[in-house]
């Protein structure tokens, strides 16, 4: 028997066994995901530094210029994640990129907390959206109806999509927020809840707005988030059912480290 | 005779078209203000860093070519000390036009940028002077208050 079991794989066995397990639970996403996490991947922001730039986690190097101070305070995927104060006008930019516009399919996802609900109409989480010029996406809390919400422009206009199915998000709750256009059909899903979709098949705009998290534009940054953020990121395709559902990790959340 | 030279006064500002109201704005930020906001901001990176970040001079941005006393000078950044009141006493100018100051740290340095609204005939407009590597500054641009809200 000590021949056949050698000490190193009694340590490993186990080790093996138990990952096998929870890789082939159904329920429970496993909690290192595949490398495809990262296959079209634009843009991914810790939100975890102290202050002033943002840096972006891909090759493709979009940090993010900080306006106005943008505070730190505790995080929930990392130690540390970003504090915007709405009333100080603060979030993160950066100019016009080809890597972050659209036209045929994206995924946006990013770990959010509402500190207040201001009178504003509406709090962004991310955009490209000039509404005084071109309009591409934007992810944001909307007054009117209390949810969270996905805009879209295509030459047509806008097209907007509320998160119904969470309902009214609370203060102070962390939300993992993510909303996805794959050709055919526009979503967004909290939480891994029951996501919200619409049929919708458009080419979506491609303008020269500022990408901002915590603003949008018109003509000057506007719609200031309250609250914190994580774990930003951004694809140029649909991320599946299923790695939408690692990606929330049951509220734990991934690392970037860890796609 | 005073109070009608008032009258004149106001009569002739309010009947400025928006360019002369706009190149009146442009003169005399240049002419007075510009030298100071970058000697006051030169001041505060050496001190602290970065740059002084304020809120608007005006809660309402002044209409139709009246010069007002600023009345949110005291107003400051709730992570900031300083204010307009502690940088550049303004508070006897009465202006054409609110004055705001935005700090932004970018890849590649330090900068801000001074924005300046004013409303004429019901239409705000912005004017942004930016002092730094993101170079976006902009001309007098009409911005739709409100209208460009998202649905």
């Amino acid at each position: 028997m000590v021949r056949l079991c050698p000490k190193w794989l009694t340590v490993l066995l186990p080790a093996l066994l138990a990952g096998t397990l929870l890789a082939s639970t159904s329920v429970l996403p496993t909690r290192r995901a595949s490398a495809d996490l990262r296959l079209g991947l634009q843009g991914a922001w810790r939100l975890n530094e102290a202050s002033d730039v943002r840096y972006d986690y891909t090759a493709n190097d979009l940090d993010l210029s900080d306006n106005n101070t943008v505070a730190t305070t505790t995080g929930n995927i990392y130690a540390t994640c970003a504090d915007f104060e709405a009333g100080n006008s603060e979030f993160l930019t950066r100019s016009d990129n080809a890597a972050l516009t659209f036209t045929t399919s994206f995924t946006l996802a990013c770990w959010c907390r509402i500190e207040a609900k201001p009178g504003g109409s509406a709090m962004a989480l991310m955009s490209k959206w000039d509404s005084a010029g071109t309009t591409e996406y934007l992810l944001f809390w909307k007054l009117s109806t209390d949810r969270f919400s996905i805009n879209v422009g295509d030459s047509g206009g806008t097209t907007s999509l509320d998160a119904s199915n969470l309902g009214s998000p609370s203060l102070e709750t962390w939300y993992l927020v993510i909303a996805w256009y794959d050709g055919a059909t526009l979503g967004i899903q909290v939480n891994g809840g029951t996501p919200s979709t619409t049929s919708y098949s458009a080419t979506l705009n491609d303008g020269a707005a500022n990408f901002a998290l915590g603003a949008f534009y018109n003509t000057s940054a506007t719609g200031f988030w309250d609250g914190e953020m994580q774990s930003a990121a951004l694809w140029n395709r649909a991320l599946s059912p299923g790695e939408r559902l690692v990606l929330w990790n049951q509220n734990v959340g991934l690392k970037f480290e860890q796609w | 005779m005073r109070n009608l030279l008032s009258i004149l006064c106001l009569w002739l500002a309010l009947n400025l078209s928006a360019s002369e109201l706009t190149d009146s704005v442009d003169a005399t930020y240049a002419g007075t203000w510009d030298a100071q906001v970058q000697a006051v901001q030169a001041a505060y990176l050496a001190q602290h860093g970065r740059y002084a970040q304020t809120l608007w001079s005006h809660t309402v941005a002044p209409e139709d070519g009246e010069a007002v006393l600023p009345d949110n000078l005291a107003a400051k950044p709730d992570d900031q000390a300083a204010g307009w009141a502690n940088l550049l006493d303004i508070s006897e100018a009465a202006v054409r036009a609110r004055i705001k100051a935005d700090a932004y740290t970018s890849p590649a340095g330090h900068g801000y940028r001074i924005r300046l609204q004013l409303i004429e005939a019901g239409q705000l407009y912005e004017r942004v002077i930016d002092y730094g590597p993101a170079e976006e500054s902009r001309g007098w641009t009409a911005v739709s208050e409100g209208g460009g809200d998202p649905t």
